[in-house]
């Protein structure tokens, strides 16, 4: 009885450790699958991986990384994966399994991968790493992973000079999002850009403490409204959304943020501040690919174009657009200093 | 009760023999799907199995994953001896987590060994109350503790969610978390090169002190006597509410800990969203090591390992490491069906049909 039973877990331990060797040596030889893409390319390729938080079809935050990366493939050359979902016990695991098959580049897709990334980073010198994020530290030491800090306020000035440019009553209504030091830089710098072009403009601003209620930002917006304000700029994803509710309803003109939103408002909204994280990626696997690829903490402005502004879709006039061009020249060549205050 | 070793060995044979079958029937069916995909299941199976067994780094991921599952599947465990459903391994680890981190930074000077002895202990009183109060709850107004453990971990999520969005935060940050571990707590590494930690270490010496509670303590008795059945339980005297809302407080204490050394071996912050459904996974655990001790140590490290392996395999050859979800799934399936009584299933499936005739 017993060796019956003996036998039968010996044969099946036998069989399945011959299925493991086969399967392994096959696994050896062929790593990529027919019809996979991986074929065509030559091993000279830049190999990019994105390491994604959430879904890639989430039609904002993953999906424009997402589009980055193909941007890069579709240049040629470029050997791209990526992984989503990666839940946040997992993105340390997730960088060493990219490191450990010798990937030129590896993107961590949002703060919070900075510090496993960081943790990873000294055992792979070889392999590069970029963070769509600010770093956890205050100063990168690491030779092979970069940060970017975008400087969003650039933007924000020009903005302010647009709505300095643009508003009759001299009151200006903003709402913002979380006080965080980027979110103060943002507000102080729209404050000067708009004092800039027109003495006489009076700022109403506001940081809501939150990207995600509609209500308070339409809350927000209307008292600036009810105040004189006859431009509002929003700065807060969905909190703004609730903003621009407002101001459509009073027909003050807009602002946005984050995407060319015109068409929420076609005939309000007069450009909107972009922070472009695909052209981000995209600038980082070109700079790989070049060689020239810059530890540290990336400053990345207007110069980089990476912020910048959304077409005007008509709604003003080119004397003001010449003003603007003008404006940002001046903060590209230094003569005008945009101020970087991250306190209130 | 007293088995001679031959029993044991039967028995022992016998679970193999039905665990082993369903994961073979799953690990095919899960093929189809990626042969589905477009790749060679073969070769990806292949794929999964060197990303765990031929790098140090694989073996590391496997105990990671493993160690909050062992502690969150024994206090699974207990509870279910007791003829309970815990559900809520998530939220006491996570609140488990929560007091580990208050217990770490807001006391210094003691020194280290006693110090993780202290922070595990709070993490364990916390985690224990948050299990007991369904417990206490299910003993005096017999609420359903199915319902309540999985209401308390959205209590659980969110608290934590708060305190650390507003008073825990860690100022300098852009998202909202915790403060730091401090540097010395950080648990120390099993692995050289890995994220492998002592905690493995102490989950399996868990394991073993559950198994003596369990077998050889008069608790662990009565907790049996009241899962095999409650009247007969109760008419040996056996003080009933006192054991259910022992066993829950003892399960969530277990689930704390595992928040503990989650904290303090790999995450080294309490982050949003880090219980990830490892209380439900832990289930999944318990009912592959058939509750039992030393079974959950091993369900636990095949568990992790797919994990491991599932996701070096995704970057390997491209299979999306979900498709370690399908296969964990259907290899439950496979051992309820397995362990079930299917020739009354089929006689049920049967009757129902028939009973349709007569509508």
């Amino acid at each position: 009885m017993m060796k019956k039973k003996m036998f039968l877990l010996g044969s099946v331990l036998i069989t399945l450790a011959l299925l493991v060797t086969t399967a392994c040596s096959n696994g050896g030889e062929a790593v990529a699958p027919e019809g996979d893409i991986a074929d065509e390319n030559s091993s000279t390729d830049i190999k990019v991986a994105l390491l994604l938080p959430g879904p890639i079809n989430d039609g904002s935050w993953n999906t424009s990384a997402y589009n980055g990366l193909i941007a890069l493939e579709e240049q040629g050359g470029y050997t791209i994966d990526y992984t989503e979902r990666i839940s946040i016990n997992d993105i340390e695991e997730a960088f060493r399994n990219y490191a450990e098959l010798g990937y030129n580049l590896i993107i961590g897709h949002g703060f919070e991968f900075g510090e496993p990334a960081l943790r990873v980073a000294p055992d792979f010198p070889e392999v590069n790493f970029y963070i769509s994020g600010k770093p956890p530290v205050d100063e990168v030491t690491l030779k092979n992973i970069s940060f970017i800090d975008q400087k969003e306020f650039e933007g924000a000035f020009l903005c302010g000079a647009v709505a300095g440019l643009m508003t009759e009553s001299n009151m200006i209504g903003y709402v913002g999002g979380m006080k965080i030091p980027a979110q103060i830089a943002n507000m102080k710098a729209f404050e000067a850009g708009a004092q800039y072009v027109n003495a006489e403009a009076e700022i109403l601003g506001v940081l809501t403490g939150t990207y995600e209620d509609p209500a308070k930002g339409k809350e927000a917006a209307e008292a600036q409204i009810d105040n004189g304000a006859d431009i509002i700029m929003q700065a807060a994803d969905s909190t703004g959304i609730g903003a621009i509710e407002a101001a459509k309803a009073a027909g003050v003109k807009i602002i946005g943020y984050g995407a060319d939103q015109n068409e929420l408002a076609p005939e309000l909204i007069l450009t909107c501040l972009i922070a472009d994280i695909p052209a981000a990626i995209k600038l980082q696997g070109e700079r790989i690919k070049a060689g020239n690829f810059e530890s540290g903490i990336w400053k990345a402005g207007l110069a980089d174009g990476i912020i910048y502004l959304a077409p005007y879709h008509g709604n003003i006039n080119d004397e003001v657009a010449e003003k603007i061009d003008e404006i940002k020249q001046g903060i590209l060549d230094g003569s005008i200093m945009v101020p970087e205050v991250y306190t209130e | 009760m007293i088995k001679n070793k031959s029993q044991i060995i039967e028995n022992t044979w016998y679970n193999v023999k039905k665990i082993s079958i369903a994961i073979i029937i799953g690990a095919i069916i899960s093929g189809v799907f990626i042969y589905m995909i477009g790749v060679n299941p073969i070769e990806a199976y292949g794929f999964l199995i060197k990303g765990i067994f031929t790098r140090r780094y694989g073996v590391g991921e496997m105990l990671v994953k493993a160690t909050p599952l062992i502690f969150i599947a024994l206090g699974f465990s207990i509870s279910f001896k007791a003829g309970l459903t815990n559900l809520g391994g998530d939220g006491q680890l996570i609140i488990g987590a929560l007091f580990a981190i208050l217990a770490g930074t807001s006391i210094s000077g003691i020194p280290v060994f006693f110090h993780l002895l202290l922070i595990g202990s709070v993490a364990m009183i916390a985690g224990g109350i948050w299990g007991g109060i369904a417990g206490f709850f299910k003993a005096k107004f017999n609420t359903n503790e199915v319902i309540m453990t999985i209401m308390m971990n959205y209590v659980a999520a969110y608290l934590v969610s708060f305190l650390i969005e507003r008073p825990l935060r860690d100022k300098s940050a852009v998202l909202p978390q915790s403060e730091m571990v401090p540097a010395h707590l950080e648990l120390a590494k099993v692995l050289e090169g890995t994220r492998a930690h002592i905690g493995i270490i102490i989950a399996i010496i868990f394991a073993v002190l559950v198994y003596i509670f369990i077998k050889k303590t008069d608790f662990g008795y009565r907790i049996r006597a009241i899962g095999f059945s409650p009247p007969a339980a109760r008419y040996a005297g056996i003080n009933i509410s006192r054991q259910i809302i022992l066993s829950m407080g003892l399960s969530g204490a277990l689930a704390g800990l595992a928040g503990m050394t989650l904290v303090y071996g790999t995450t080294f912050r309490v982050l949003d969203g880090m219980a990830g459904g490892m209380g439900f996974t832990a289930i999944v655990v318990a009912i592959l090591g058939r509750t039992n001790p030393f079974g959950i140590i091993l369900a636990a490290l095949l568990i992790g390992g797919l994990s491991a392996g599932g996701n070096s395999m995704q970057v390997q050859i491209g299979v999306p490491a979900a498709i370690i979800q399908i296969l964990q799934g259907l290899i439950i399936f496979f051992i309820v069906i397995g362990y079930s009584d299917k020739k009354s299933i089929i006689r049920k499936f049967l009757g129902v049909k028939r009973g349709c005739k007569y509508e």
